[in-house]
């Protein structure tokens, strides 16, 4: 029994202590700025796991860029329903491939070019605004890789090839050994297949017609078929 | 007075409409939206791991290995062929884990704001557990349970204080009945995610070894051998926990009455990239093996006078600076858990991590503070023995090896268990 009432005592004290101590923060007015601060830091942590690099990468952020205050409330909630727009900015940064991590580095202008909301957290460390979003297209972890230029040829093969969208014009390159040139072997139509020679070993191209972007590559293979996009 | 908060709770939870919580009550308190977490915010991503932190560090299979199974152990240890068992409960909530900042939608009603508004609010854990076991020295049963779950109240401490209680009450019937949630043991997901789990199952012990076969609700079945180790072993490698700490050096070496004892070890703890959940997040982690390690040397004087601790910790890396600096003043053999009787620690200090802003956190000096108090009893050449202990304590380094992104979060628990 003695037990049981300490226990119901130390129940009400602890709750009591709990009420009078826990902290009761509000939003800072530059948190939407600072968040965009700590995804970079943490987007630079899980992908390359270096704390020390991810810690100095915010503080650069610190150095670089100034923030943008906005009347989030300190002493309440804001009313303003443009402010949710502004966690964009951090949004965006976390969930940056880490090849877009890897290629921003330490470019803190690079990192709050990938969302307009980052224009309104945040400026250069002189005032000076952030150049107008111009867009942003994250790398693919799964894009396509440059073809590599082939070094050893084998026998004559025959492959054939096929576009198969009705909307895509391409074209057809052959990657020269030895001089790594792509030599242009044609328009690939729709839905007509084409019967190719060549030796084995010896790598093709697909590009677009209108912006010469790369479509696909294969290696020459006796009996390959490649049906392109 | 704890009938009447109880009777509260339940007036607040017949009485409020889904949604719309106390509205028209004429206060500047009340909580009248619906709100959803931020994404992409520091905040969201720590209340997401936080969660699944608590059901991993308080569920049903860390209670069974770190509670009950030492507790049959002891109460068994005379190996008199006789069965003992043991059998424990434990609430732990801990409040403000993480700060959260959420988006609350208008809502049209009386005395409720009808426009968008953002906030931050605070992350609050909860975890209840419950374990009996019972062996013969050579078989034996054990069965545990838990519930955990957080929630993001608003910064009302009226409300944060209902919910806590309706989390200790509810809670505490829903970890007895853990396995009626069968094998689907998550409810929701991210911050506001519940998680029941429990472990059924049978042991077998012979000289030297240990062999438990059982069920986890959450897993599935699972079997454990442990042999018992050199004790020069267990001294250089220790605490392979949840935390993922690493340490080595002395522990509790009797340097006799009254200088106490003295603890001199060093460890390290990374703090790793956030684990991204399986129920959402980005998914974006490529090394998480990598980490910013925090190694710290520790000095600590225990019963000093059989009443005073003394502890210091000097972090070594990344950043050399005091990690820990605390004093204690507790009853004779509370650190031993040789207290009979009434009980009590109390301990207070700062307490220092570096910055980790890839959590969104700066470090800094905090204050600390631990309070414990307890009532237990033991017969003499009896394994009988039971206790009833409650604890409070906020920036202690055992919440901030779970949550170091944690800041002034409060921690409440109590434990009652028993042994015959």
């Amino acid at each position: 029994m003695r037990a049981r009432v300490a226990g119901l005592v130390a129940v009400a004290a602890g709750l009591g202590t709990l009420l009078g101590c826990t902290s009761l923060e509000g939003m800072e007015a530059e948190q939407p700025c600072l968040e965009a601060g700590w995804a970079i830091s943490s987007r630079t942590f899980d992908c390359s796991g270096d704390g020390e690099r991810a810690n100095a990468r915010y503080e650069r952020f610190l150095d670089e860029m100034a923030c943008i205050p906005h009347e989030l409330g300190d002493e309440g909630p804001t009313k303003l329903a443009r402010e949710k727009d502004l966690f964009h900015c951090a949004y965006v940064i976390r969930t940056l491939t880490c090849a877009d991590v890897a290629d921003f580095g330490d470019e803190i202008d690079a990192w709050m070019s990938v969302s307009p909301a980052c224009n309104l957290v945040a400026t250069y460390a002189d005032g000076t605004p952030l150049p107008p979003f111009d867009g942003f297209e994250s790398n693919d972890p799964d894009a396509l890789p440059d073809p590599e230029c082939p070094t050893e040829q084998g026998g004559p093969v025959t492959f054939e090839i096929a576009n198969t969208s009705p909307s895509a014009e391409l074209d057809l390159y052959w990657l020269q050994n030895g001089t790594c040139q792509e030599v242009y072997y044609g328009r690939l139509d729709f839905a007509v297949p084409r019967e190719q020679q060549t030796y084995e070993g010896h790598v093709w191209v697909v590009r677009q017609t209108r912006d010469l972007s790369l479509v696909d590559w294969f290696v020459a293979e006796d009996g390959l078929t490649v049906n392109v996009p | 007075m704890i009938p009447l908060l109880f009777a509260a709770t339940a007036f607040a939870q017949g009485t409020v409409p889904a949604g719309a919580a106390n509205y028209g009550t004429d206060g500047d308190w009340r909580d009248c939206q619906n709100h959803s977490s931020i994404a992409g915010t520091a905040g969201f991503e720590n209340a997401r791991t936080a969660n699944e932190t608590n059901a991993l560090a308080y569920g049903a299979t860390t209670y069974l290995q770190e509670t009950i199974w030492p507790q049959l152990r002891e109460a068994a240890k005379e190996a008199d062929g006789d069965w003992h068992g043991a059998g424990g409960y434990r609430f732990r909530t801990t409040a403000g884990a993480a700060s959260v900042p959420t988006l609350e939608l208008g809502y049209p009603y009386a005395g409720c704001p009808d426009e968008l508004r953002i906030s931050n609010r605070p992350l609050d854990l909860g975890a209840i557990n419950f374990g009996v076991a019972a062996t013969n020295g050579t078989v034996g049963l054990f069965y545990t349970s838990s519930i955990t779950y957080g929630y993001t109240p608003s910064n009302d401490p009226r409300e944060r204080f209902l919910l806590g209680m309706t989390g200790f009450t509810y809670g505490t019937m829903g970890a007895l009945l853990a396995p009626l949630a069968g094998s689907d043991q998550a409810f929701g997901e991210g911050a506001s995610a519940v998680y029941t789990d429990f472990v059924l199952g049978g042991l077998f012990d012979v000289t030297g070894v240990h062999g438990r076969l059982g069920y986890v609700g959450s897993r599935g079945l699972f079997a454990d051998i442990e042999a018992d180790i050199p004790v020069f072993a267990s001294a250089v490698i220790d605490e392979p926990s949840l935390s993922n700490l690493l340490s080595g050096g002395l522990r509790r070496l009797n340097t006799g009455t009254p200088a106490g004892k003295t603890s001199l070890f060093v460890r390290n703890k990374p703090f790793r990239p956030l684990p991204k959940l399986s129920s959402g997040g980005t998914g974006l982690v490529d090394d998480a093996t990598g980490g910013l390690d925090f190694t710290t040397g520790h000095l600590g004087q225990a019963d000093i006078g059989d009443h005073v601790d003394i502890q210091v910790a000097y972090a070594l890396r990344p950043t050399a600076q005091i990690h820990e600096a605390q004093v204690a003043v507790h009853s004779d053999g509370f650190t031993d858990g040789r207290d009979n009787g009434a009980s009590f620690l109390l301990r207070g200090g700062v307490v220092q991590l570096p910055d980790l802003w890839f959590y969104g956190v700066q470090g800094g000096l905090r204050p600390t503070f631990r309070a414990e108090a307890g009532i237990a009893f033991a017969e003499d050449g009896s394994a009988s023995a039971g206790s009833v202990r409650y604890l409070v304590m906020m920036n202690d380094p055992e919440q901030l090896l779970l949550f170091p992104y944690a800041v002034n979060a409060v921690t409440m628990g109590i434990t009652a268990g028993g042994s015959f």
